[in-house]
């Protein structure tokens, strides 16, 4: 069984506090993201786990065993850098074989697990060249196997995707599960892009200002986020600002919007998601002004004037039978949408 | 458009053309017949090769030279690497002046060093009841000044540009620092290394100024033979020995930019 477990976890940097009473638990198998813009601490906290950084205070332990205090080398960590962070003066196959070598494995056990680790990811007929012979999936292909063949307690991945280009970032990111549920790998990955951390994760760590904001599947991030905060971050949302009268809530430029009854009464924010929405041209719902359509492809993407608040509505793009086909900016149009979809929060 | 870049170009080429010449003068006159040195020559031989290359000062300058600078770049290029490392890599206070400090062989003139190395090295004499001026550790540890500066500013363009989470990376595989060292940072910096070493060399090899007060009977420089050869001959001995040392030197330059753009040095 393997784990990581972080207790309590502060981390500041003289004045400036990077990483405030974080505590998480990751079981075998698990791949957990740290989700959240540059300079909230998921990197901090990576780094923490990987033993580049001491905690000021509270404690990290991996397969139950306090690591805390111990130096990188003396946990049997992986971590895949987001530069890959190759050497640039071994082969590929000596790469893969440093870990090993570290750990004192005799040359021919070396070279066999180095092979078997290079097949894994599918770099075995590469396993001779310099990294500035490879590509760059090729090179974090070779990060990966460098890091797997030491069957780590614990798989880092810090910002995996984020070099890659547009196309092969698909591909990567299911190759990248792929690999870590086959072998069981217990991943603590980090982040930025929601799309990333929603497609890859098991569960996830959203995080803000050094600390958690919430954690929990992709579905209780998205379904219900715990603030305003998490609404916005992950997937988009309308965030829309006013309070609670009367049971009803009203905008700060004094529209009523529609919700269920029993409204808890310290409600500061209406959020709604932008596909939660259907547009019309006539019928019922709250009236608006079209601002802006913008065409995706398959879906397109309408800002809405309600008021004096923007509206965003994203549909799948209306057939030329439509009524909404033609919609120019400036329109007259309707607003619609479940009340039991909208999520009233208070911070 | 077209008449600034045909400036330009021309002006590249005047640059190059002033740098060059006197060398390219140099390296014909060396083939010169007469003794004193008229254009058209009246023809051409290689007797001042020969006479170069007969000469015993000349000989035992060059050993003395290459003896002093190979050991001065032996000594001085560890020392300055380990300077650059500490300003690149730990949080010392003060790297901006230790830095100037450690820049400051090259940016003193080298007759005042020279002088200034003379009285110390006289006082030092003095007080230890031993001959420093005129010995090859003498002129070994001067030289070693040399090779310092330009070794901490080819290292530091070289760490500067080195990937630290390389070396987090092997750290986080299991190596202790002191492995982390030699088998990832030593290795990386090999191009800082052989850029600074060769700079090195020839920086202590043709320096004249700096040696010029500390050499002694029987422990001579090249360069300082050849100034004494020119106080009393005025024939192109010395040019023919100046191109043997240009063709030594430019292939030293040809094989360090192999390892190292110097372009991204200088």
């Amino acid at each position: 069984m393997k784990s990581l477990e972080l207790e309590n976890v502060c981390k500041k940097f003289g004045e400036a506090v990077a990483v405030t009473d974080m505590s998480m638990h990751i079981l075998t198998g698990e791949l957990v993201s740290l989700l959240g813009p540059s300079g909230c601490g998921k990197t901090t906290t990576l780094r923490m786990v990987a033993g580049f950084v001491e905690p000021t205070s509270g404690s990290i332990r991996i397969n139950g065993r306090d690591v805390t205090k111990l130096a990188p080398y003396e946990r049997n960590t992986a971590l895949v850098f987001q530069s890959y962070a190759l050497f640039p003066h071994m082969t590929v196959a000596q790469n893969v074989g440093f870990g090993l070598e570290m750990r004192k494995v005799g040359k021919a056990e070396r070279e066999e697990k180095s092979i078997e680790a290079l097949k894994r990811v599918r770099l075995d007929h590469l396993s001779d060249r310099y990294p500035r012979q490879l590509s760059g999936g090729q090179q974090q292909r070779a990060a990966l196997a460098r890091g797997l063949v030491l069957n780590p307690d614990i798989f880092l991945l810090d910002e995996p995707l984020s070099n890659l280009d547009a196309k092969l970032r698909g591909e990567v990111r299911s190759e990248i599960r792929g690999l870590q549920q086959s072998l069981e790998l217990t991943t603590l990955m980090v982040t930025h892009d929601q799309e990333e951390a929603l497609t890859m994760s098991d569960k996830l760590v959203l995080m803000d200002a050094g600390s958690v904001r919430q954690s929990g599947t992709a579905q209780d991030l998205y379904e219900q986020p715990a603030d305003a905060f998490v609404a916005d971050f992950v997937g988009r949302s309308n965030v829309i600002k006013g309070r609670i009268e009367d049971g009803k809530f009203r905008t700060t430029d004094g529209t009523f919007m529609p919700t269920l009854p029993g409204a808890v009464e310290d409600a500061q924010y209406y959020t709604l998601r932008p596909e939660k929405i259907s547009l019309s041209r006539e019928g019922e719902g709250v009236e608006g002004t079209l601002l802006e359509c913008l065409y995706l492809g398959a879906q397109t993407e309408y800002t809405v004037r309600v008021g004096e608040t923007s509206v965003s509505v994203v549909t799948a793009t209306p057939g030329p039978d439509d009524m909404r086909a033609g919609l120019r900016v400036g329109d007259a149009v309707r607003l619609a949408w479940d009340v039991a979809s909208v999520r009233l929060l208070n911070n | 458009m077209r008449l600034t870049r045909l400036t330009y170009r021309g002006v590249i080429f005047l640059a190059y053309l002033v740098m060059l010449l006197p060398v390219l003068l140099l390296v014909v006159t060396s083939f010169f017949k007469d003794t004193i040195i008229t254009f058209p020559p009246s023809g051409l031989s290689l007797e001042w090769y020969a006479n170069a290359i007969d000469r015993e000062e000349f000989l035992s300058g060059f050993i003395v030279s290459f003896k002093v600078a190979a050991l001065a770049t032996l000594i001085g290029v560890p020392l300055g690497m380990a300077a650059a490392l500490a300003l690149t890599r730990s949080a010392i206070r003060g790297k901006q002046a230790i830095t100037t400090f450690l820049l400051g062989p090259i940016i003193v003139p080298g007759i005042v060093a020279g002088t200034a190395l003379y009285l110390t090295f006289l006082v030092a004499q003095n007080q230890l009841d031993m001959d420093i001026v005129g010995t090859l550790p003498g002129l070994v540890a001067a030289h070693i000044l040399l090779t310092i500066p330009w070794t901490v500013r080819v290292a530091t363009a070289g760490l500067q540009g080195l990937d630290k989470s390389v070396e987090e990376a092997a750290a986080n595989l299991g190596a202790r620092p002191w492995t982390v060292f030699i088998r990832v940072t030593l290795p990386m910096m090999r191009p800082a290394i052989v850029a600074a070493s060769m700079f090195s060399f020839i920086q202590s090899f043709e320096n004249l100024e700096l040696t010029l007060l500390l050499v002694g009977p029987g422990m001579s420089t090249l360069p300082i033979a050849m100034l004494n050869y020119l106080e009393f001959q005025i024939d192109p001995t010395l040019a023919a020995v100046a191109t043997i040392q240009v063709v030594a030197i430019a292939a030293m330059m040809l094989i360090t930019d192999r390892y190292v753009k110097l372009s991204r040095i200088v």
